[in-house]
Formats: structure tokens, sequence, C-alpha cells
């Protein structure tokens, strides 16, 4: 396997904020801002610079006008301190400022608004619920990535990426398991996103979703095949099953005492590396390691509870040896 | 043995299809294994599902990198039909 290569998101325009309807967001002033990019997920309450303290200001976050600014603005917006911060806030610039709470809007936030083109949003959303939404969208949008090749299936839930050698059967053994019920996330490139609490995301990167190259057949359309219930956009990443040729000299797991991973975007995946020989059914066993990942999760450890019955039943046959 | 080169786009639809098979067929029987990038995507040149991701538009450049016994016979392979226009326009 290549060596894991991460890579970084193109900056989000900030008129992409307007397409995701959850957020409910208005243009209220700075339409001239709409292009400019955002870097980063991390959002920010300015409250403190706007009374002066500027010590770990960061204007390439996105700026959150809550209850607490406005009232604050509402009282201090006539001060020239406060004029000036709001001023030094806004010719930074940050990306964009978002009103919240479907609060007010001053005259003087619109004429910062457009004198340094920086586009301020209102949204009817409480704060709290605003800012987790908008960084569940921007965490996804703005997360540094992987591309790894191999198909990306659901198998009972679990989502699955089959790796191997080119030729090794990765597409035939995902339509088979398609066949089977399971679903179809994705064909030869995987973008594999780290998003929040250690969990991988993975999706297609092509422009065209859900097809699959076939030998012997051709390019096919899942989706247009199998319908909508045979195919997901995106998946959550929980294993990975690797295909090799079955190399003699080495050894594979036989008892499944230990749980193999590998690291993707520094966050541990369990993978099982299966070897293929002809004949072998590729997809069972596929569906074989989902099923017992699920167990392994739920604490169940198969060979160990095989392991510890037999030692039990040898103690007992000790015993009776001895009387 | 490691070859590298880079080339532009130069048929008007772009790395559709019918290109994309030419291309993987005249790599995927040399002893080598072979890349394509496109905008730090990289794809296996022995995949049409792939090369056709990368979704390389006329004018776009792709970056070869070979490598094996035939990594300089895949290089040419795949330069010849750059040149040519994948047969079209």
């Amino acid at each position: 396997m290549t060596e894991e290569r991460v890579l970084m998101p193109d900056p989000l325009p900030v008129k992409r904020l307007i397409e995701w309807e959850d957020l409910d967001l208005q243009v209220m002033a700075g339409r001239g801002g709409l292009t400019r990019p955002i870097i980063r997920s991390e959002l920010n309450r300015p409250a403190l610079e706007m009374a002066g303290f500027f010590e770990k200001w960061q204007r390439d976050r996105i700026q959150i006008l809550g209850s607490g600014e406005i009232a604050y603005l509402e009282i201090h917006r006539q001060d020239p301190a406060t004029r000036q911060n709001l001023e030094r806030i806004f010719s930074s610039p940050p990306p964009c400022v978002v009103i919240t709470n479907n609060l007010p809007i001053f005259d003087e936030v619109i004429e910062l608004a457009e004198r340094y083109q920086v586009t301020v949003f209102r949204s009817t959303h409480h704060t709290t619920r605003f800012t987790k939404r908008l960084w569940d969208h921007l965490e996804v949008e703005l997360s540094p990535y992987v591309v790894k090749r191999g198909v990306l299936m659901d198998v009972f839930n679990l989502g699955v990426l089959i790796t191997g050698p080119s030729s090794i059967g990765k597409s035939e053994c995902a339509l088979e398991l398609i066949n089977r019920g399971h679903a179809f996330v994705a064909d030869d490139l995987i973008l594999i996103r780290g998003g929040q609490l250690s969990k991988l995301f993975g999706t297609g990167r092509s422009p065209i979703p859900y097809h699959m190259e076939i030998r012997g057949i051709g390019i096919i359309d899942i989706s247009r095949m199998y319908g909508p219930r045979a195919v997901r956009i995106s998946k959550q990443l929980d294993m990975m099953v690797h295909l090799e040729e079955w190399d003699v000299l080495k050894e594979y797991e036989r008892l499944g005492f230990e749980c193999q991973t590998t690291k993707i975007l520094g966050i541990d995946l369990p993978c099982y590396t299966i070897p293929v020989k002809p004949g072998r059914n590729i997809s069972t066993i596929v569906e074989i390691a989902a099923l017992d990942q699920k167990l392994k999760v739920a604490g169940v450890q198969m060979a160990r509870e095989f392991d510890e019955k037999l030692i039990e039943a040898m103690r007992k046959r000790e015993g009776r040896a001895t009387i | 043995m490691r070859h590298q080169a880079t080339f532009i786009i130069q048929n008007e639809l772009g790395l559709h299809a019918r290109p994309a098979m030419l291309l993987v067929q005249s790599v995927s029987r040399l002893t080598c294994d072979v890349y394509l990038e496109k905008d730090g995507l990289e794809a296996d040149a022995k995949s049409i599902m792939g090369v056709l991701t990368l979704a390389a538009e006329q004018g776009s450049r792709i970056t070869v990198r070979a490598e094996g016994p035939d990594a300089e016979k895949a290089i040419h392979a795949i330069k010849k039909l750059v040149e040519e226009k994948f047969g079209e326009d």
C-alpha cells in the first residue's frame, strides 16, 4: 500500500453557506464579500474583541453575533472605542459575520459590512443550535482528507472499505454483496475524511456516483440496476477488508484473538486481511468479517469464548481422571 | 525503474470513456505500476473507473508516474495517445 497522503480541501466560498438550508441564512449586508474564502471550521463570538481585547483575535474564523454581542452593541455602539473595535473586526477582515436569533442589525454594522465588503448574514436559529449546525457542515467540508483505492460498501450497516491490488476481484465482490442486499457507496477512488469524535467518513470521488466497471460487461450504474435502496452517497467507515493473493509463506489470522488495525488520518480502523484463492467466496467472507466486527464492538469475542469453554471442558476431564 | 512525465489533455472532450479505455489498455499489460495524477488526486492508470474519476477536461494537466521494468514504455504509450488526441477531434 502506498503511504498516506493527506490532502487539504479547497477553501469554501462564503456563498456556499446559503445553500445549506438548515442554517436558514439571509444576506443582510456586504454582498461583495460572498466570494471570500472560508478556510477554517472554527467559529468565534467576538464579545471580547468588541470590548477591546484582541490578544486572541483570529481573523480567519467566522464571527457569530449572538444575543450577548448584540445587547452589548445596543448599549455601546455609539461609543468611539466600541466603534473602533468593531471597525478593527471588520477591517481584518473575517470571512463573514452571522447574527443569530433574528436579532437586529444596526446601521453601524451595515456601514462597516459595506465598507469592508464583509457579508453579514442573519439566521432565525438560536446561537447554540446555529453554531452546531454550521460547525457540522464546515467540519465535513474543510477537514483534511485522504484518497484510498478500493470499494466502499455498507454491509449490515457497517461501512466497509474493500482494498487490494487491481484485478483481485474487488468490484466483483462488491457486486455480489449488492446482490445480497447490501448497499454500494463507491468504486475505485474513495475520499475519506476525519470528522468529529474520531470517526471517519467515506464517499466517492467521482463527479458521477454509483458506477462500477465489471470486466467483460463494462461500466454499469448500480443505482439504475438496483434502485435507490442499493446505494448510499456517503458512509461512516467502520472497518477495512484487504484482499490479497494467497501467499503460502504468510501466516494469516487463524484464531481471531488479535484485532488488526490500520491507521487512516491518525484513527485506528479494524482491518481484516483476507487471502484470495480461486473458489473462495470472498463476499461471504466480507459479510462474516462485518458480523465478527459487530460482535467485537458489542464485546463478544468468539475465539476467546471458545477457548474458555475448551479450557473449562479440559479441566472437568482432568478432575475426572484423578478420581 | 521510475519514470515520470506531465501532459496536457488536448482533445476537446477530455478524458472521457473511450480515451480512458484506450489509456488503460495501453498500459494494462505492462509490468509496472502506473498512476495518473490530476490536482493532487491520483488514480491507478490500469483502472477504468479510476481514470474516469479524474474527470480530466481539455487543457488539464496530468502527471504520469510509472514504476517497474516497463515504466518507460508506459510513459511513451500514454504520451503517444495524448499527442494523438486519442484519435479524436
